[in-house]
């Protein structure tokens, strides 16, 4: 095992079914995230960052 | 052991995170937002919840993903902020890129003047328009001239055209955009076919591959230009067009897994690891 410190695949997978949740919720389809509900969401930051 | 700082909602640093972690390379995650909550920092160690304290001398390299702003972040929390980019500035052996070395895209206009000292590539011909009004009569593209991102478009041409905030104009060259990552000595270079003006916008027809005809003296140079502007990771965006190659722009924060998950190889994951010291188990 390596050591990875701080991290886990588990800790990024909740935050994205985070966003998903809360975007449900509000009646969408949940690929896309939602600013004012979670500030920075896959969606919205892969826009900023994929291809920077 | 590779230090990964930045934030947890970046799918960039993620990535990287996920191939060390598939590879088995030893790295340790300083979440900003946890920074002067969570994690800390002194002289010697870094403090990261359920982990040992981690000695700085055992780290090796940095991966350095903190771009965003961080006015609204609490006193402590800027203040260890500033301490880090100090550390990643000055202390740590390597670092990909140091906080210095990343502000070379905050003027495009410069970035350009840099890079037409080099005479492998071609600058396309561009204007600075700004407090003006003007009419596009041959194709062209508008963008920022800053490293604000701002999505290529061609819609003004022939079109009367209000410009307040400096912008900067190019001549719309049709051809092949290029993604040319380099880190230190490696590089790899990734063809993407579009048929949108800004190819990243384009979620339906696009066709990305690893492109070979690159002359070896163009990635050389480019390899000495990301030199020259303190770069050791870049991507340098070019687009091939009328037989010569042009430069775009340098990027000094890539986001290379939008890339690299496009393809079939981690060449540029691998690079970043050889790089940083990675210690594979």
């Amino acid at each position: 095992m390596n050591k990875a410190y701080g991290y886990t695949k588990e800790m990024k997978d909740a935050l994205l079914s985070k966003c998903i949740k809360e975007d449900s919720k509000d009646g969408k389809d949940g690929k896309e995230g939602k600013d004012d509900i979670c500030p920075v969401t896959f969606q919205s930051y892969s826009d900023v960052f994929e291809v920077a | 052991m590779i230090l990964m700082v930045g934030i947890l909602a970046d799918p960039v640093i993620c990535y990287f995170m996920d191939y060390c972690m598939d590879s088995k390379v030893d790295f340790a995650f300083v979440d900003v937002n946890l920074l002067g909550q969570e994690i800390f920092f002194d002289q010697t160690h870094w403090f990261i919840p359920n982990s040992p304290p981690l000695a700085h001398k055992s780290i090796t390299g940095v991966f350095n993903r903190v771009l965003f702003s961080w006015a609204n972040y609490h006193e402590l929390q800027k203040d260890l902020l500033i301490r880090l980019f100090n550390w990643m500035d000055t202390i740590y052996p390597k670092v990909l890129n140091r906080p210095k070395s990343t502000y070379s895209n905050l003027s495009k206009p410069l970035q350009l003047q840099w890079a037409s000292a080099f005479s492998f590539w071609e600058i396309p011909d561009s204007w600075i328009v700004s407090f003006n009004k003007i009419r596009v009569e041959d194709p062209c593209i508008c963008k920022s001239i800053s490293s604000s991102r701002s999505i290529v478009n061609n819609v003004y041409y022939q079109q009367h055209l209000k410009i307040y905030e400096p912008a900067l104009v190019q001549e719309h060259l049709n051809g092949l955009n290029i993604r040319l990552h380099i880190c230190d000595q490696s590089y790899t270079a990734t063809a993407i076919e579009s048929s949108s003006v800004d190819y990243r916008y384009n979620k339906i027809d696009n066709h990305y591959f690893d492109y070979h005809d690159l002359p070896l003296d163009l990635v050389h140079g480019a390899i000495e230009f990301a030199n020259r502007i303190g770069l050791v990771f870049c991507g340098i965006d070019l687009i091939f067009s009328k037989g010569r190659y042009y430069f775009l722009e340098a990027n000094p924060s890539p986001g290379y897994s939008y890339f690299e998950s496009q393809l079939s190889h981690h060449q540029i994951s691998s690079s970043l690891v050889n790089y940083l010291g990675g210690r594979v188990r």
